[in-house]
């Protein structure tokens, strides 16, 4: 059947604005014992976490790059600023803020969405959490949401017994690299028994060119509890290459839930390489929740460890490719007690010469009885130009187990694009729909307006692709 | 259309299959895989003709500790070509298995179809099955699903037999047949069929 062939005007980035830096402090380029020794001062961190941050960069020295997935060649470590501090001191409210800041949230819609029913926002513009506001409930519930610098200095104790135990520095290169130049992030703790009702949720941008952003998060979820927390992030675009690296650690203890919800739309330059690691308890629950849409190269492999009888883990993905892009997803589950159970579901959608690729992996260990693990891989190639590939691993040392994998590779069919045109819907419309019923069992499992802001952003990227 | 049909084999002196189609034919491939030596098997079929098909279907049963891997590539090339790849696995004690199937459908293998299943069944405790069914897709216009399933003999089903009658050891060794039947039925080597009937 043919299809008439649309010309194909890209649509200008939609959230490519930038505002002049603006920076009370600016590390040289590139790193050394000497930068981080000087950004450890700047932050006024006591000795135990300078310690950590420099056995982390004997560490990161040392490590190799990774030898799989896509090229991480034109990452230029020297060229990165390593730490930015764009105001003095953490602003109390809106008002506090510089112009150029507001301005910036003031784009990417902070007030308004905090007008609505979101409880805390705590925005992080370059290294540092320069703006954040938590409801008064919070504290009363006795829960901690704060940026991790401030939890190193408040609560020293927590932050020493979990950071860096679940995601050593050790891990791989990347991970070494956050644990020695780490900044801002979120730290969250929820009681024993203490649901957060309303999702909790950071807005992280970039802002610089060449800056490197290492955010650290840490997340511990005490028995019984449940909280639902929220990344977004939106970043304008540069000309030479950025690295973002992030950490994430999540605590899972016995009966608690967490959901972790991350949509990501760094611009076309960014190299996204981030560590998400999650261990579950007994009965506990995690969710990854997880829409890839920008970024040059994205590599990210949400995690559990299900460590405790019946805990349960879920990797929910949606991860886009466009011209140049390469996004690297997948999830990563390890069921090391008995009758645990996992579920992953990753879509990807690739166009313009983008490439996807599903990358994960399922451990089934001996003794993990009564183990179940279903993982289903849909993957939507829109042009001829683009690729994708699957490569999952399962890992199965436990008779009393069953595991599941199905992948599928499809384009947009011919059936259902004559269907729609001949209704009268224009061929973008036609696939942009399509597209978006693809990926609807995930999108739906985000709050309303990241699920409306994705819809946005998925039509924006269809805009004339198919031919 | 010429259909073909190749029974093949593989053990620890002659460890690997090449299938390259220059014609347009039907080709049907069983390969069998029995070994209590540890090998790596690698079974490799290169669709070059346009339109061609080729079916593979192969069992493996590593016996007595074996460690096998095995290799398996799906390679399209020409246009409208369609492969299909079964592997069957079943493992009764602590023998291991790896699996790497590969599929690459090329830029230009427009309208190719590929499949590939990796179906095992593990009742042996201190076995390892380690799978990793990869595709690599170069073009839109293709087919292209793999499913992998490991698991162990259902209590319901062992349960249904038992009430007819049938004890435990010889329900297990009735699964295990019917499991394995499909992908063997049309081998006649004595080897293997004893190696089936004589499961616990």
């Amino acid at each position: 059947m043919a299809i008439p062939k649309k010309s194909f005007i890209p649509a200008p980035y939609a959230f490519g604005f930038h505002k002049p830096d603006e920076y009370i402090y600016k590390s040289g380029r590139g790193l050394s014992e000497a930068v981080i020794r000087e950004m450890s001062a700047q932050k006024g961190e006591p000795a135990w976490m300078l310690n950590f941050r420099l056995k982390s960069f004997g560490i990161y020295q040392k490590k190799q790059m990774p030898f799989w997935g896509p090229s991480l060649a034109d990452i230029q470590f020297k060229n990165l600023f390593y730490y930015l501090r764009p105001v003095k001191s953490q602003a109390e409210s809106w008002n506090e803020l510089p112009d150029a800041i507001r301005d910036t949230y003031d784009k990417i819609g902070i007030p308004e969405m905090e007008k609505k029913f979101l409880s805390g926002v705590s925005a992080q513009y370059e290294s540092e959490v320069v703006y954040k506001s938590i409801e008064k409930t919070l504290h009363e519930k006795g829960v901690i949401f704060t940026d991790m610098d401030t939890a190193v200095r408040k609560y020293p104790e927590l932050v020493k017994q979990y950071m860096g135990k679940l995601i050593l520095p050790g891990d791989n290169k990347f991970a070494a690299l956050n644990s020695s130049v780490w900044s801002g992030g979120s730290f969250i703790y929820v009681p024993k028994n203490v649901s957060v009702g309303l999702p909790l949720q950071a807005y992280f941008r970039i802002n610089a060119a060449n800056m490197g952003q290492f955010e650290r998060t840490l997340i511990i979820a005490d028995e019984g509890s449940f909280v639902h927390y929220i990344e977004g992030c939106t970043a304008p675009i540069y000309s030479t290459d950025s690295l973002h690296s992030a950490v994430v650690e999540i605590f899972v203890k016995k009966g608690a839930r967490v959901r972790y919800s991350t949509v990501q739309n760094w611009s076309t330059n960014v190299f996204n390489l981030v560590t998400k690691r999650a261990r579950v308890e007994e009965e506990g629950i995690m969710e990854w929740v997880d829409g890839n849409i920008g970024s040059k190269v994205t590599m990210k492999y949400p995690a559990c460890y299900l460590v405790g009888k019946k805990a349960h883990g879920e990797v929910l993905s949606i991860a886009y490719a466009g011209k140049g892009q390469i996004q690297d997803t997948g999830g990563k589950m390890l069921h090391l007690a008995p009758e645990t159970t996992s579920r992953i579901i990753s879509k990807s959608i690739s166009s313009g010469g983008g490439r996807t690729s599903y990358r994960g992996m399922v451990h089934i260990a001996h003794n993990a009885t009564g183990s179940r693990s279903n993982v289903v891989c849909d993957a939507l190639i829109v042009d001829d130009a683009s690729r994708s590939d699957t490569y999952p691993k399962m890992d199965i040392h436990e008779t009393q187990s069953v595991m599941e994998h199905e992948a599928s590779v499809s384009r947009i069919s011919d059936d259902q694009l004559f269907y729609l045109i001949s209704r009268g819907i224009s061929v973008n419309q036609a696939a942009s729909m399509i597209v978006n019923g693809f990926i609807e069992p995930i999108v739906k499992e985000l709050p309303l307006e990241y699920a409306v802001e994705l819809n946005r952003l998925m039509d924006l990227e269809m805009q004339g692709s198919v031919g | 259309m010429i259909e073909k049909h190749i029974i093949k084999i593989l053990n620890v002196t002659d460890s690997s299959f090449t299938y390259m189609m220059v014609k347009k034919e039907v080709v049907n491939i069983d390969i069998s895989i029995v070994s209590e030596q540890s090998f790596d098997a690698k079974v490799n079929i290169v669709m070059n003709a346009d339109g061609g098909t080729a079916n593979i279907r192969c069992l493996v049963l590593p016996k007595n500790g074996a460690a096998i891997s095995l290799m398996t590539y799906q390679t399209h090339v020409g246009a409208r070509t369609k492969s299909d790849l079964l592997v069957k696995t079943f493992i009764g004690d602590t023998s291991t298995f790896l699996f790497q199937g590969n599929v690459h459908i090329g830029k230009d293998a427009k309208k190719s179809d590929a499949y590939q299943k990796n179906i095992n069944l593990l009742t042996g405790s201190g076995g390892v099955i380690t799978t990793s069914p990869i595709l690599e897709i170069l073009n839109n216009d293709v087919r292209c699903t793999h499913g992998v399933t490991t698991g162990t003999i259902p209590e319901d089903t062992l349960w249904y037999m038992k009430t007819r009658g049938i004890s435990e050891t010889q329900a297990k060794a009735l699964y295990v047949e019917g499991f394995i039947h499909d992908s063997m039925s049309v081998v006649q080597d004595k080897f293997i069929k004893e190696v089936i009937y004589n499961e616990p």
